[in-house]
């Protein structure tokens, strides 16, 4: 997003290794079907203490292109499952894209996505 | 409808949650004929089926490759044996299929019972004719895992797991212990042993070796971000960033969540032998005040660039995190 002088820089909202931010939801976008009270927008496959949102009539996920993007027309909450290590933070009403923030392996040589 | 507890209930919630966390965590052997009697009540009246015979394994992975023998025909009596010939390679080449947990999962659930338990007792909520049910269902938080399972050849059977043997907990109640096994199941052939620092699945080593004696040129060998955190809190961060060489720090700048985060930016490769360069991004957790420290990308020099490198991105301005 840049304008004629500055760089217009998009709200990010870090909740552990989830990274919520300012985003468009692209008009190709697939809206998801939700059930339950929360959807997990990071998975922790070793302790199961998941990123999640929790559900209201209007949070709308979509996805478009591998990425993951949220619709939300009041403040939505993120937090964890164990609510002792992340606090939940409230989402303002807007257009989102989630994702995961990334790491470096120095034995591979490689970015990766932060597992917990 | 119940709107909002009584200061009455709300007092007794503790004493619930202590109460299941005991249960949960039991580690008495089971008795077999209070087994088989638990187990058949819930295929009789839970389960609408015939009673089958129960046999008892000491943990979960025998118990699940009991499990894939009894559901290809073996009978009931042939599965310790089975078990035995698995693990002494006489029948190598039995396929076990990838782990599923039953539908029952016996002192695991104790938390639902905990919670079912208090609206019942506490709040008045009735079960009405389904108070029964629920009794022979509550019971089963006695037990281990309960695999019903169906046999090819009408040898139906149920699988039980014994407790573990040792669940040690931190003061948060979570598995934990500094210097030993925090969860153990006992195992003729394959006993398992847990580790863990306060909730978090670590390595043997870090949960054995004293903070003083490990090597802290493993904190590069551990790819999961909570183990990596219980390293840090473990040996120090402080005996670990001695190594390091400080790059750019938050003091710097007038940012505020670069302070609330205490940013820094430290070059780290002392822990790797052959990297010229290894920046690590060093941060307060909001929540629990533990610090992380995370590799970033060796073309990071400056925090702003360490964040950047973490985002996947340049144009994001951080304006909450936890």
């Amino acid at each position: 997003m840049k304008t004629n002088e500055t760089t217009v820089k998009r709200k990010g909202i870090c909740h552990g290794e989830c990274i919520i931010f300012e985003s468009k939801i692209p008009a190709e976008g697939i809206e998801e079907k939700n059930e339950g009270e929360f959807v997990i927008v990071a998975n922790s496959e070793t302790t199961g203490n998941h990123h999640v949102i929790d559900m209201a009539p209007d949070v709308k996920f979509f996805t478009h292109e591998g990425k993951r993007f949220m619709k939300n027309s009041s403040p939505a909450t993120v937090r964890c499952v164990m609510a002792d290590r992340h606090d939940a933070l409230t989402i303002p009403a807007g257009e989102w894209e989630v994702g995961i923030a990334q790491e470096f392996d120095y034995f591979a040589q490689a970015k990766r996505n932060v597992a917990d | 409808m119940i709107e909002k507890l009584t200061d009455a209930q709300e007092a007794m919630k503790p004493e619930y949650i202590k109460r299941y966390i005991e249960i949960g965590t039991n580690t008495d052997r089971l008795d077999y004929d209070k087994t088989l009697d638990i187990v058949n009540a819930v295929q009789v009246e839970l389960l609408n089926q015939e009673k089958t015979p129960v046999v008892i394994f000491d943990n979960p992975i025998e118990a699940w490759i009991a499990c894939n023998y009894a559901a290809n025909g073996f009978r009931p009596n042939d599965l310790k044996s089975c078990v035995a010939d698995f693990f002494t390679g006489k029948k190598p080449d039995f396929k076990i299929e990838n782990f599923v947990f039953p539908s029952l999962c016996g002192c695991f659930d104790a938390s639902i019972f905990g919670f079912y338990d208090f609206f019942k007792n506490e709040v008045g909520v009735s079960f009405g004719d389904k108070t029964e049910k629920y009794d022979i269902w509550r019971r089963t938080c006695e037990l281990g895992l309960i695999f019903n399972v169906h046999n090819v050849s009408d040898h139906d059977v149920c699988i039980v797991t014994e407790k573990p043997s040792l669940v040690k907990l931190n003061e948060q109640n979570r598995i934990h212990c500094d210097g030993g096994t925090a969860v153990e199941y006992a195992g003729e052939y394959e006993p398992i042993k847990i580790y863990a620092l306060n909730g978090t699945v670590v390595p043997d080593w870090l949960a054995i070796e004293h903070s003083q004696a490990i090597d802290l040129e493993k904190y590069s060998t551990i790819t999961n971000a909570d183990a990596k955190m219980e390293f840090v809190r473990k040996v120090g961060q402080e005996r670990l960033l001695h190594l390091g060489t400080l790059v750019d720090s938050h003091l710097k700048y007038d940012k505020e969540w670069w302070t609330k985060s205490k940013y820094e930016l430290w070059d780290m490769k002392a822990i790797f032998p052959t990297i010229d360069y290894a920046p690590h991004l060093k941060m307060l957790n909001q929540t629990t005040k533990v610090w992380h420290l995370e590799a970033v990308s060796p073309n990071c020099r400056l925090i702003q660039d360490a964040i950047n490198d973490r985002l996947n991105r340049d144009d994001i301005e951080i304006v909450a995190i936890a």
